[in-house]
């Protein structure tokens, strides 16, 4: 479940960077977008899954 | 030693195995349907009926040895999965897709270390994904059939106790690890699982083989004999992996389930 998070993390937002970047003709975006998805996933799973 | 003195005198040079070596031509005909990993499909079900209609064929209060091996089989499924992830309430109608499920993938891959078959079936990703689709299909029925369309997709997509303007960021991410990344994981983990085990049980039979019989260099020959030995000893491994991932996949659909027909997330 978790391991899930991180990769859908990873994958939506390094996703909407990579759109990003092709859009706007950058490359930082792409890895950018994939740390900050995966920070989100960690704030999740400890959300979820500290005081269960 | 220099670097070409490592490599053995033979005949011909050793080709490693690779993904080529899952490509299996039909066994008849020309239509990949009568390849070797669909008939073993065909074959698989046909055996995991069997066992379970020879076993239920005379039920009696005192179970006679058979019965007693298909009750076992059955209440592994039910009891140790089914009852205690779904929970008492609901779990007794999906036992049989619990229980078909997991004795269908174990025999698939138990193909693969059983003599003169030695292929496991879901090292083809595509049965895999066929599995797994049938699961997606399965749980987001049942969530979209317990809470209703929009209800479900707020199920899903709202965590219990995450509120405030970061749901923003939340939903999407939630929304794509539950209906797109977690089908694929549960396909890729048992693909890639059956995968790497038979490749690995190839590479060695085929390197021993290659070692033993083509070099003709003792200790070569002798490397060739030790990873025979190691072929064996991954072949018990093999038998926990293939036991395991037929027990995960399981237990991840009854979790999936379980998840749901949850009241919360």
């Amino acid at each position: 479940m978790a391991f899930g998070y991180l990769v859908g993390g990873a994958a939506f937002y390094g996703g909407l960077g990579w759109l990003l970047d092709r859009w706007l003709g950058t490359s930082f975006l792409l890895p950018l977008g994939a740390l900050f998805g995966i920070a989100l996933a960690m704030y999740l799973v400890f959300k979820l899954y500290l005081h269960a | 030693m220099t670097v070409t003195g490592l490599v053995p005198v033979a005949s011909e040079t050793f080709e490693p195995p690779g993904p080529r070596d899952f490509d299996l031509p039909p066994v008849f005909g020309d239509s990949i349907l009568f390849a070797k990993p669909a008939l073993l499909l065909v074959l698989s079900a046909i055996v995991v009926l069997g066992f379970f209609l020879v076993t239920t064929r005379r039920m009696a209060m005192v179970p006679s040895k058979t019965q007693f091996a298909g009750e076992q089989a059955y209440g592994f499924v039910r009891n140790s999965i089914a009852r205690d992830i779904i929970g008492t309430k609901d779990f007794l109608k999906f036992v049989p897709w619990l229980v078909a499920t997991f004795f269908f993938i174990l025999l698939n891959n138990l193909f693969g270390i059983i003599p003169f078959i030695q292929f496991p079936s879901f090292s083809r990703v595509s049965f895999a994904y066929g599995l797994a689709a049938l699961v997606w299909l399965l749980y987001n029925g049942l969530g979209v059939y317990k809470h209703g369309f929009f209800g479900y997709l707020k199920h899903v997509t709202v965590p219990n106790g995450v509120t405030g303007p970061i749901l923003v960021l939340i939903i999407p991410l939630e929304f794509f690890s539950t209906v797109i990344v977690r089908p694929a994981t549960l396909a890729l983990r048992l693909f890639a699982n059956m995968f790497a085990g038979h490749l690995l049980l190839i590479l060695f039979t085929l390197g021993g083989e290659y070692l033993l019989l083509e070099s003709s260099n003792v200790g070569y020959k002798a490397v060739g004999v030790v990873a025979f030995l190691l072929a064996v000893a991954i072949s018990f491994l093999e038998l926990l992996v293939q036991f395991l991932q037929a027990y995960v996949f399981t237990l991840l659909t009854a979790m999936y389930i379980q998840g749901a027909l949850a009241e919360e997330h």
